[in-house]
C-alpha cells in the first residue's frame, strides 16, 4: 500500500445547514461553519466542544455519514463525498467511527461473541474467527461477558465491545467520539489507554471530547469548537500556559486547570453568522464582537485564535 | 412460583403438540383420499364412538372423525397462504419505510392506517359477495387485511434502530446497505415478531373461515366438510351423536388457544 | 447568624440489605448546615442508596434493617427510621422531606413536572412553603435570580423541555431554595453536563451553602472536589473506607480512595 503523504484526514471550509420538517427545510444558522480540520499521520488530535458545538456533526460528515454544503472532506487521499456508493463502503473499513453512544455499534438480538464474530468474518477474512474474537475479548478484557447480550452490559461494557467491534477493522484513522462519557475515573482511564494502545505511528487519532483534561492527556493537539466555529487551536503542550480564546479559558476554569472566570451564565450560546458565538458570556468582548465575526490569527507557531479581543490587539 | 412455572411449561408443551396434531392432520388430508363427502349412511346417522367409527357418525352417518381430519384442510392450507400473502406485503413495505423515513414512510403508513380501519371480517366477507368462496381468494383478503398490523410492529422497530445510529454506525463499520436492513435488523431482531403475528394470522385465520362456514352462504359448503360448517350442520340436531358437533367445536378451540399460548410464549422477554 | 451546628442531617449506623446482599453498611456521618460533605466512590459502592435513605426512598426491599437517620434544626427532630415501618415512618418523613431536605437528583428535567412552566412550578412551592404568601411574579424573579438565572422573566416562561440540562439543574435548585429546605441531597447533580455547565452549577452549589444551607453530595466525578467539599467520605463495596478534609485529598490513605483519586489524577493531568 502507498504511504500517503497528504494527511490522513482533512477537512476545508466544511458547512452544514441540518434540514428539518416534511420537505428539508434548512436551518437558519449552520450546524458547522466553514470548519477547517487536518489531522497528520500518527498524529493524536482532540476536538474540544461542549454540546451544540456541532462535534459529533463534524465526526459524522468526516466519514461521509451525513450530507454537507459546502467545503470538502479527503479521507486518506480521497474526497468521500463524491466517491460513488459502493466504492465508499469498501473506503469505509479503513476510517472508523467510535459512536457516542456505545449500543449503536450492538445489535440488539446478538450476544457479544457473535457481534464480534460478525465483525471478524467482515474485517479479518484471513483469520479464523474464533482466534480474531477471542483476541478482541482479551485486549478489552471482556472473556467473562462472551455471552451477554448488549442489555445485560454495562455502559463500560458496552463501549468495551464497541471498540473492540470498530478496532477489528484495524482502520488508518479513528475518530473516537465522545468514547469516556458517562464512565467514572478509573473507567475513563482504562477506556483511553486501550484507545491509545492501538494507535500507532501508522494510524490517526481524533478524540472529540468535552473532557479537556482527557485531552490534555492523550493528545498532542486540540482543536476547540464553539457553536459550529473553530475558536482556537493550540498544542497541548502549552495548554494553560498562554493566552488562550475566553471560551477556552472557560473551559479550563472548568476543569480546575486555570483561572476562574468571572460568573457566567449558563445560557445558550448565540450563534450569529456575523460576530462571535460566545459573546453573551465573554468577559472581554470588544466592540465588533456583535457584528463582524472574528478571523483566526496565529498567536504562535502552532496556536491561532478566531477572537477580536485577542487577535486585534498585536 | 415454581407451581406456576410448571404449569406454563406444561400448557407449553400441549399447545405445541396440539399445533403439531392440527399440521399433522392436514398432511393427513392431502394424502388419504378417504371419501368423506359421499359415504352417506342415514340409516347409520347418529351413532357414538365404534370401533369402525372413531367418533361416530353424523346425523347423515358419515364419520366424523375423519370428516374433521379433512376439514383442517380448509383453514390450515389458505391459513399458510395468508401468511405468506401478509409477510409479502407487510415485512418489505414496514422494513423500508422504516430505514428510509421522511415522505415514503409518511405515506406507507397512512395506506396502513387506511387500510388498517376497514374491519378483517367484514372486508373479506365484501370479498366473498364479490368473488364467491374461493379460499384462495378468502386468504389472499385476509393476508392484505393484515398487512397492516405487521408492516406496522416492523416499521417500529426498524424504525427504531435507525434513530439510535444504529444504522449509521453499521454503515461506518462497512456493512452494505440490504446487509444491514435484511440481516442484522430484521434477521436478527424481528424474527421472533414476525412469527407471532404469522402465528396470530394463522389463528385468525381459522376462526375466519369456521365463522364463514358456520354462516353458510360463504366458506367451505356442504357436503365438504370444514370445522365451520359441521358445526352448523350438526349444531341443531338434538338426537344423535353430540360428538358430532362437539368434535370440531373442541378443535377450533384447542386450536385457538395453542396458537395464543404459543405466541405469548414467544413474545421477547429478552429486551430489557 | 443561627448556630449553624445546631442544624444538621445525621446518619448514624446506617445498614441497608437486600436479601442476602448488603447493600451498604454501617455508614455514619452528619451534615451541618453551611457544609458541603462528598459522597464518594465507585458505581455500586452504596453511595445512591445512602442518600436515598436520608429521604426514605428506599423501599423495604431492599431495605433499611438499621441505623437512624436525624434530621435536626433548631426546634425539631426527627427521625423516621425510629418509627416501625409503615405510616408513621411515612408521616415523619412527609414532614421534613421537602420542607426541611430537598433533592437534586441528575435527570433534572425528569424531576420537574412536564406540563407546568418554571414560574408555576416555583409558585406552587412557594405558596406549599409560605401559605400566606400573595405570590408575585417579582417572587418568581427573586426566586430565580437566587439560583442564579441571569434572565428569569425569560426563564419563568420556559417549560421543562424548552431547558437545557445545565437550567433544569439551576431550576430544580430554585425550588428547592424556594421550599426552604435546609439541607440538599445532590445526587450525582451534574454527570452528564458540559463541563462549563457543572462548573457554574457547582458554583451555585457553593452559593447554596454559603447561604448555610448543608448539602450532601454524591459523585463519581472526584475532580469537582477540590475547593467545593469541605469533607469527602470514600465508599467502597458499601463502606466508608475513608474520610478526608477536601483540602487534603492527596493525603488519602486507604487502597480504593488511593486508587480513585490516582486514576482521576492521571487523566486530570495534576494532582487532586
Amino acid at each position: 500500500m502507498k504511504p500517503y503523504v497528504e494527511p490522513p484526514l482533512r477537512l476545508e471550509g466544511i458547512t452544514k445547514f441540518y434540514r428539518r420538517g416534511l420537505f428539508g427545510k434548512a436551518d437558519a444558522e449552520p450546524t458547522l461553519d466553514d470548519v477547517d480540520l487536518t489531522v497528520h499521520r500518527g498524529e493524536v488530535v482532540g476536538l474540544i466542544g461542549e454540546s451544540g458545538s456541532g462535534k459529533t456533526t463534524l465526526a459524522q460528515v468526516a466519514l461521509a455519514l451525513a450530507p454537507i454544503d459546502s467545503g470538502t472532506a479527503t479521507v486518506l487521499g480521497s474526497n468521500l463525498h463524491s466517491l460513488p456508493h459502493r466504492t465508499l463502503q469498501r473506503f469505509r473499513r479503513r476510517a472508523q467511527l467510535l459512536f457516542q453512544n456505545a449500543s449503536a455499534h450492538l445489535n440488539p438480538g446478538l450476544n457479544v461473541v457473535q457481534i464480534l464474530g460478525e465483525s471478524a468474518r467482515l474485517h479479518r477474512p484471513n483469520t479464523p474467527v474464533k482466534e480474531a474474537v477471542d483476541e478482541a475479548l482479551a485486549w478489552v478484557g471482556l472473556n467473562h461477558r462472551r455471552d451477554a447480550f448488549p442489555f445485560q452490559l454495562s455502559g463500560g461494557e458496552c463501549r468495551r465491545v464497541g471498540l473492540a467491534k470498530v478496532m477489528m477493522a484495524r482502520p488508518e484513522l479513528l475518530i473516537a467520539d465522545e468514547p469516556t462519557s458517562g464512565l467514572d475515573a478509573g473507567l475513563k482511564a482504562e477506556l483511553i489507554d486501550l484507545i491509545l494502545e492501538q494507535h500507532t505511528q501508522q494510524s490517526s487519532l481524533l478524540i472529540i471530547s468535552h473532557d479537556l483534561p482527557l485531552v490534555k492527556y492523550a493528545c498532542s493537539r486540540v482543536v476547540v469548537m464553539l457553536a459550529g466555529r473553530v475558536v482556537e487551536r493550540f498544542a497541548t503542550a502549552t495548554m494553560g500556559q498562554q493566552t488562550h480564546h475566553p471560551y477556552t479559558n472557560s473551559l479550563l476554569a472548568a476543569a480546575g486547570m486555570g483561572q476562574p472566570s468571572p460568573e457566567q451564565q449558563t445560557g445558550a450560546t448565540t450563534s450569529l453568522r456575523n460576530g462571535c458565538p460566545f459573546v453573551e458570556q465573554c468577559p472581554a468582548k470588544t466592540g465588533p464582537c456583535t457584528s463582524v465575526r472574528p478571523l483566526p490569527v496565529q498567536l504562535g507557531p502552532e496556536h491561532e485564535v478566531a477572537c477580536h479581543a485577542l487577535g486585534d490587539d498585536s | 412460583m415454581n407451581f406456576t412455572k410448571h404449569i406454563n411449561q406444561a400448557a407449553r408443551w400441549i399447545a405445541i403438540s396440539i399445533l403439531v396434531l392440527v399440521m399433522v392432520s392436514w398432511v393427513l388430508s392431502l394424502a388419504v383420499s378417504f371419501d368423506v363427502v359421499a359415504d352417506v349412511n342415514p340409516d347409520q346417522g347418529g351413532v357414538g364412538p365404534s370401533d369402525k367409527h372413531w367418533l361416530g357418525t353424523d346425523h347423515m352417518g358419515r364419520d366424523v372423525f375423519w370428516r374433521m381430519v379433512t376439514g383442517s384442510d380448509a383453514f390450515v392450507g389458505p391459513g399458510l397462504l395468508a401468511c405468506g400473502v401478509t409477510l409479502l406485503f407487510g415485512v418489505p413495505t414496514g422494513a423500508i419505510a422504516g430505514y428510509l423515513g421522511g415522505i415514503f414512510s409518511s405515506i406507507v403508513r397512512f395506506l396502513y392506517g387506511v387500510l388498517g380501519s376497514i374491519p378483517r371480517f367484514v372486508l373479506v366477507l365484501v370479498v366473498c359477495t364479490i368473488y364467491g368462496n374461493d379460499p384462495s381468494v378468502i386468504a389472499l383478503t385476509a393476508g392484505i387485511a393484515y398487512a397492516p398490523a405487521l408492516g406496522e410492529a416492523i416499521y417500529e422497530r426498524v424504525d427504531r434502530m435507525r434513530r439510535e445510529d444504529f444504522v449509521k454506525a453499521a454503515k461506518a463499520h462497512g456493512l452494505s446497505q440490504s446487509d444491514i436492513l435484511f440481516r442484522q435488523i430484521l434477521w436478527h431482531n424481528c424474527r421472533r415478531l414476525i412469527t407471532r403475528h404469522c402465528l396470530f394470522l394463522f389463528g385468525f385465520y381459522l376462526v375466519l373461515e369456521s365463522t364463514l362456514s358456520y354462516i353458510g352462504d360463504f366458506g367451505v359448503e356442504e357436503p365438504n366438510p370444514s370445522w365451520g360448517n359441521m358445526l352448523a350442520f350438526e349444531f341443531g340436531e338434538t338426537a344423535g351423536n353430540a360428538l358430532a358437533w362437539l368434535g370440531p367445536a373442541f378443535a377450533i378451540w384447542c386450536t385457538v388457544l395453542a396458537v395464543a399460548i404459543t405466541t405469548d410464549h414467544l413474545s421477547e422477554q429478552r429486551r430489557a | 447568624m443561627p448556630d449553624r451546628t445546631s442544624i444538621s442531617l445525621e446518619v448514624c449506623n446506617l445498614t441497608i440489605r437486600a436479601g442476602e446482599r448488603c447493600l451498604v453498611h454501617d455508614v455514619s456521618f452528619s451534615v451541618q448546615g453551611g457544609e458541603i460533605v462528598a459522597l464518594v466512590g465507585a458505581s455500586g459502592s452504596g453511595k445512591s442508596m445512602t442518600a436515598k435513605a436520608c429521604l426514605g426512598l428506599v423501599r423495604p426491599n431492599p431495605g433499611v434493617v438499621d441505623g437512624q437517620i436525624i434530621v435536626r434544626t433548631e426546634n425539631e427532630r426527627h427521625a423516621p427510621y425510629e418509627q416501625p415501618p409503615g405510616k408513621k415512618r411515612i408521616e415523619t418523613l412527609n414532614r421534613f422531606r421537602g420542607r426541611l431536605v430537598g433533592l437534586l437528583s441528575q435527570d433534572a428535567r425528569g424531576a420537574l413536572d412536564p406540563l407546568w412552566s418554571v414560574g408555576r412550578q416555583v409558585t406552587e412551592v412557594l405558596q406549599l412553603s409560605q401559605p400566606q404568601l400573595e405570590v408575585t411574579p417579582r417572587h418568581i424573579y427573586d426566586e430565580l435570580t437566587r439560583a442564579g438565572f441571569g434572565q428569569p422573566e425569560r426563564v419563568a416562561t420556559l417549560y421543562p423541555h424548552e431547558l437545557s440540562g445545565g437550567m433544569a439543574q439551576r431550576a430544580c435548585i430554585a425550588l428547592a431554595l424556594a421550599r426552604g429546605s435546609r439541607f440538599i441531597i445532590a445526587d450525582e447533580p451534574t454527570t452528564g453536563l458540559d463541563p462549563t455547565v457543572q462548573y457554574a452549577i457547582l458554583q451555585q452549589l457553593r452559593q447554596v451553602a454559603e447561604s448555610g444551607i448543608g448539602v450532601l453530595l454524591i459523585t463519581h466525578d472526584l475532580r469537582i472536589l477540590p475547593d467545593l467539599a469541605h469533607r469527602v467520605m470514600v465508599m467502597h463495596n458499601s463502606r466508608v473506607v475513608e474520610t478526608i478534609q477536601g483540602t487534603a485529598l492527596a493525603d488519602a490513605q486507604s487502597e480504593p480512595a488511593k486508587r480513585l483519586f490516582e486514576a482521576t489524577s492521571k487523566i486530570a493531568g495534576r494532582r487532586l
